[in-house]
């Protein structure tokens, strides 16, 4: 994937992309360490958050460009959040959080319940359109973004997620022409609403 | 490579349940809002009921035989404690005390007052 992004000249979008996403990494930093007591265990989980969404920003403009979710990256994020989910919540119990700032909790409890939620429909949208409607890599990224978010914040997740999904695809029909069948890549909108969400919860 | 997009049908279909939950939970978060309103109301009526009882078994104090109306009127809540003598128990007061707010709740405390003890006895009726 990193060749595939720096082998080649960026393109003006690309650059954008990569401008927002390093100042939306900036600003998430700036706002946890001057907020909170900055333990040891909030900069750490500060430090896997932004490894994450690194990850996930490559996703996204990958998504984006080729309509495509890599398999490797996806699968790799599933199983570590899996792993790290499950063992705090085994070891800690299902109350115990990382405070990551007074109004931000990282609940490992919560953030598996709400994986399990997101699974569960984005699952059962692909299974009713037979991968029409909805990609198969795009199951995988909201098991992430549950997995980031917990249970409690994927009402807002969601509103974002759909209605910037929704305005951008209604720009595209108006462009193209074209109303049925098309498709739009989903990943951008998701990880949009995971980094807007997590803002306005800090 | 797994397939990364959506439909615009799908957002579109979606779009209303997503909707619905939404407002749903506006109904819901306005209802849980307007009791919770209602018993903070509720308990600072209670404790300006409470304050008129203390300030009407004070003038008792300062005057054992009063009896009659009692009133009280402060910014966004007023109160009106009615004391009356106990027929066949000379000593004994009755006391009913109702403090109203500006929302028209209101909270009535009634109590038996014996000034024939020192310090005076207060009790439920």
């Amino acid at each position: 994937m990193k060749s595939q992004i720096f082998k080649k000249k960026l393109t003006t979008k690309e650059i954008v992309y990569l401008g927002a996403f390093i100042l939306i990494q900036l600003l998430t930093s700036f706002k946890v360490l001057s907020h909170s007591t900055c333990s040891y265990q909030t900069i750490l989980t500060l430090l896997i958050l932004l490894v994450i969404f690194t990850l996930l920003f490559f996703l996204a403009l990958k998504d984006f460009n080729t309509m495509e979710v890599d398999q490797v990256v996806s699968l790799f994020l599933i199983v570590f959040l899996l792993l790290l989910n499950a063992f705090l919540y085994l070891l800690k119990g299902s109350t115990w959080g990382i405070e990551i700032t007074r109004n931000f909790y990282y609940l490992p409890y919560e953030n598996l319940i709400g994986a399990i939620i997101l699974g569960l429909i984005f699952q059962l949208i692909v299974l009713i359109t037979k991968e029409k409607g909805l990609g198969q890599g795009d199951v995988r990224i909201a098991i992430i973004c549950g997995f980031l978010l917990g249970s409690s914040h994927l009402i807002p997740w969601l509103y974002i997620t759909i209605f910037t999904a929704l305005i951008y695809g209604l720009l595209l029909s108006y462009k193209k022409k074209k109303f049925r069948g098309l498709k739009i890549p989903f990943v951008p909108f998701m990880v949009l609403g995971s980094i807007v969400t997590i803002l306005l919860s800090l | 490579m797994k397939k990364g997009y959506i439909a615009l049908t799908t957002v579109l279909i979606v779009l209303p349940v997503l909707l619905l939950t939404g407002i749903n939970l506006v109904y819901q978060n306005i209802g849980l809002l307007l009791t919770s309103k209602m018993t903070y109301d509720s308990n600072i009526l209670q404790i300006h009921a409470e304050t008129c009882l203390e300030e009407s078994v004070y003038k008792i104090k300062r005057d054992h035989l009063f009896v009659g109306v009692f009133s009280m009127t402060q910014e966004g809540w007023s109160c009106e404690s009615i004391i009356a003598d106990k027929v066949g128990e000379p000593g004994v007061k009755l006391l009913s005390v109702t403090a109203t707010d500006d929302s028209a709740n209101y909270v009535n405390i009634q109590k038996e007052l014996n000034v024939n003890t020192d310090p005076f006895e207060i009790s439920n009726i």
